[in-house]
């Protein structure tokens, strides 16, 4: 489709500055887009591996808590698990990919620490499930992390894509078809006065 | 308030606790959108959700998508996991490369 412009020379001259303007920001989101596209590709498949194991992993902790749950009645589960000593603390990160910001944990966990409940009230089943859980739980961070970055690159990746799509679809596609309707209408235009001109120099001749 | 917390039913959430974990047990719709409100406003970087607590909140959780933090991860419950991330993941990929890339992604 044409872009609705005067044709004459000025308006040339600006549209042909827009098209440089434009190519050159397609080329740059075509950059853009490639680089985002590498990242996602290493990104994604590594994530739906680690949800794999992960799912995997808690499933079977999620089992031996639940037949610790059997055995424990809840005041002494709530008792049992308020006392332990192995805390978890996480330091979250920004990095940046491109223009996005990802998050980073980075997680720290004491693996040593005893779990700090008696071993009258509570069950073996308890120390099994709290060992299992223990083993997850940065898997669960690192998840965290990665399915974050997945959907944060995605939705940037989806823009990009459009924009592209945009520029070298509709907007160059129009420009050129503009400045080349104008072009030739410049052309008609010149070639119209010269003929005009030499018929007037022809009338005056036969003055 | 710890850096991370988990929302779900009791018994999918409850062991973390004994990590210093924040976990907020809850059961049904409307406990678990008033939890998920009042547990991101105390501001954890990660926020645990189960696949009942996703699907409740999912308007909410669509709010902090675009930003870096609070993470929102969905976890099986102690019933099974219904591959709701495995499709969230899929969407995302279809929605990214314009194509599915991955296949059998939203089935498995």
């Amino acid at each position: 489709m044409k872009i609705r412009a005067n044709p004459n020379r000025m308006q040339l001259l600006r549209l042909r500055r827009r098209l440089t303007l434009a190519k050159r920001g397609h080329k740059l989101l075509k950059d853009k887009q490639e680089e985002l596209m590498r990242r996602f590709r290493g990104i994604v498949h590594a994530a739906r591996d680690l949800r794999a194991e992960v799912e995997k992993a808690l499933e079977t902790a999620h089992r031996a808590f639940v037949s610790a749950r059997f055995e424990m009645d809840g005041p002494a589960m709530a008792a049992a698990l308020a006392f332990s000593r192995r805390i978890v603390s996480l330091k979250a990160d920004r990095e940046q990919v491109m223009n996005l910001k990802v998050p980073v944990f980075s997680v720290e966990f004491p693996e040593d620490a005893e779990l700090g409940y008696g071993y009258l009230e509570t069950t073996g089943d308890l120390d099994r499930a709290l060992e299992l859980y223990a083993a997850v739980l940065p898997k669960l961070m690192r998840l965290a992390e990665m399915e974050k970055s997945v959907q944060l690159i995605a939705a940037e990746l989806e823009k990009t894509r459009r924009r592209v799509n945009a520029l070298e679809h509709i907007l160059v596609p129009n420009l050129e078809e503009t400045i080349r309707f104008i072009a030739d209408r410049l052309a008609e235009l010149e070639r119209e006065s010269t003929t005009r001109l030499m018929k007037v120099k022809e009338m005056v001749r036969a003055h | 308030m710890s850096d991370i917390a988990f929302i779900g039913d009791r018994d999918s959430i409850w062991g973390f606790a004994a990590f210093g974990i924040t976990v907020r047990a809850v059961s049904g719709v409307d406990e678990a959108r008033a939890a998920f409100d009042e547990v991101v406003s105390e501001g954890p970087s990660i926020v645990f959700v189960t696949e009942d607590v996703y699907e409740a909140c999912s308007e909410q959780i669509a709010q902090y998508r675009d930003q870096p933090l609070p993470t929102v991860t969905v976890l099986p419950s102690v019933t099974g996991s219904r591959g709701l991330a495995a499709a969230e993941i899929h969407d995302a990929v279809s929605a990214a490369v314009g194509a599915d890339i991955l296949g059998d992604g939203a089935k498995s």
